[in-house]
């Protein structure tokens, strides 16, 4: 057994790793030669005074340093659950806003919560489900829309038109909501956006209503807009929205009790609320 | 020894039950801290962000590992990242760190070293080796403990702790025979 060999059952010895066959090896060992000898007692001189280093302990408590940030933790926490422990459905994508002269017509009725003046909605309860329109030319002439079609994905349903069974009409002038104002400038657009949306990852989500009777999501048409619409559990459209480009933000929600659905889109400053009500489609089918 | 209760309430959502276990652990998080990173204030550091990390990452401790090596690979993950990160501009300021704390850590201890002669050896030692040092001496810890703190082959644990004494010897001796000491 060579000196190397004996240094390694040193070291083994301090941390009490050797049998009694191995520490009988290494006493003999040390006795017969004096530089391990030496070293043996160095090694478990240093060892001893490692045991013995302070238990050094903190100027003042960790936890209590950190009580803000674990408190801030957990507000974020209880925000990001929300929709958890809500009925609702949650959605927030980043889709922007700007409306192409189109026309955003709600089930029922739309509820309009605009800072400033950019966003001029009219207000209604018609008493039908009644359908949206990606054109004002469509829209406006919604007597003489197509029969309702079966929805069959998303991005064909933007090219059909989708009506209830029930006509429209005498409707339109109260019934639908026009954008009067100017279209938010693309300047305003970058700023202030709440969640960027990742645009290819956006077409295969679908945001159920909590009674599984509709899906709502948020769709890309072929001219690269997004547009918020909800099928009925027959793949029916029952409403499409206006048109937005990207870069704002569409926070969507289910409420858990009614059969409604309520969307956000935020771009820059401005945001505009609308509810939309599918009661009336639902007892129309 | 954090009673096994404690850690499964504060799973289950008992932030009480978390706070009072992070109260437990706050020392033996400190005390690695300070042993790898050699000064007061980077401790500090890597210990408020070490139980915070364990304050959001509760859930994923899972009990077929010790709660205590668990705890240890958090901080020494942290403190290792810092050493690294704080290598190239250690020298004065880290000097001057050692006397600041020399008043409050020191121990009368009838040693063949000083505390401070040992923990400036130690600061010699790369960040592993200074690991595993301090997982030997200041948390009592086995091979296999280390090994799985640090998640080291138990080989590597055992050669890191050997030449990591040898090198700590080496460097006392070299002291011892400068006559710095006094």
């Amino acid at each position: 057994m060579n000196c190397q060999e004996v240094i390694e059952l040193m070291h083994r010895d301090l941390d009490k790793d050797l049998n009694s066959e191995e520490s009988e090896r290494l006493h003999e060992h040390v006795q017969s030669c004096s530089d391990c000898a030496a070293m043996h007692e160095r090694l478990k001189r240093l060892s001893n005074d490692l045991v013995q280093l302070p238990k050094v302990e903190p100027p003042y408590s960790i936890v209590d340093s950190i009580m803000p940030e674990l408190d801030r933790i957990d507000q974020q926490r209880q925000q990001a659950s929300q929709p958890a422990r809500s009925p609702f459905e949650r959605l927030r994508r980043s889709v922007s806003f700007r409306m192409m002269g189109g026309i955003a017509a709600s089930v029922a009725f739309i509820i309009l919560v605009a800072s400033g003046s950019l966003w001029g909605f009219g207000q209604s309860a018609p008493e039908h489900a009644q359908l949206a329109s990606n054109s004002s030319a469509d829209a406006s002439s919604g007597p003489e829309m197509a029969p309702m079609t079966t929805f069959s994905g998303g991005n064909e349903m933007l090219n059909k038109r989708a009506l209830p069974s029930e006509s429209i009409e005498g409707q339109n002038q109260s019934g639908y909501n026009q954008y009067s104002g100017d279209a938010p400038s693309d300047e305003k657009e970058s700023a202030g956006f709440h969640v960027m949306m990742d645009t290819a990852g956006f077409a295969d989500q679908s945001y159920p209503s909590p009674d599984g009777k509709y899906t709502a999501f948020v769709a890309k048409n072929e001219h690269g807009r997004f547009q918020v619409e909800i099928v009925d559990d027959e793949g029916n459209a029952v409403f499409v929205s206006a048109q937005m480009d990207v870069d704002a933000v569409v926070d969507v929600q289910w409420d858990e009790a009614l059969p409604q659905l309520v969307y956000t889109v935020y771009s820059g400053e401005e945001s505009a609320q609308f509810v939309i009500d599918l009661a009336d489609a639902a007892a129309d089918r | 020894m954090v009673e096994p209760e404690l850690i499964r309430k504060a799973q289950a959502g008992d932030r009480d039950a978390l706070i009072a276990l992070l109260r437990e652990i706050e020392n033996h998080v400190y005390r690695t801290a300070f042993y790898i990173l050699g000064n007061e204030h980077d401790a500090m550091d890597a210990a408020q962000e070490a139980l915070i990390r364990i304050y959001t990452k509760i859930d994923s401790y899972e009990e077929k590992a010790l709660f205590k090596t668990w705890v240890q690979r958090i901080v020494t993950n942290i403190c290792i990242d810092k050493f690294r990160r704080q290598k190239p501009m250690v020298s004065i300021e880290e000097h001057d760190m050692w006397f600041e704390t020399e008043q409050n850590v020191e121990q009368e201890v009838l040693s063949a070293f000083t505390a401070k002669d040992i923990r400036e050896a130690i600061n010699k030692l790369p960040a592993h080796h200074r690991a595993v040092v301090v997982l030997r001496y200041l948390q009592d810890f086995s091979y296999k403990e280390i090994a799985e703190s640090l998640g080291l082959p138990l080989n590597t644990v055992k050669s890191y702790l050997f030449r990591a004494r040898s090198r700590l010897q080496t460097l006392l001796q070299e002291y011892e025979k400068g006559g710095v000491k006094g």
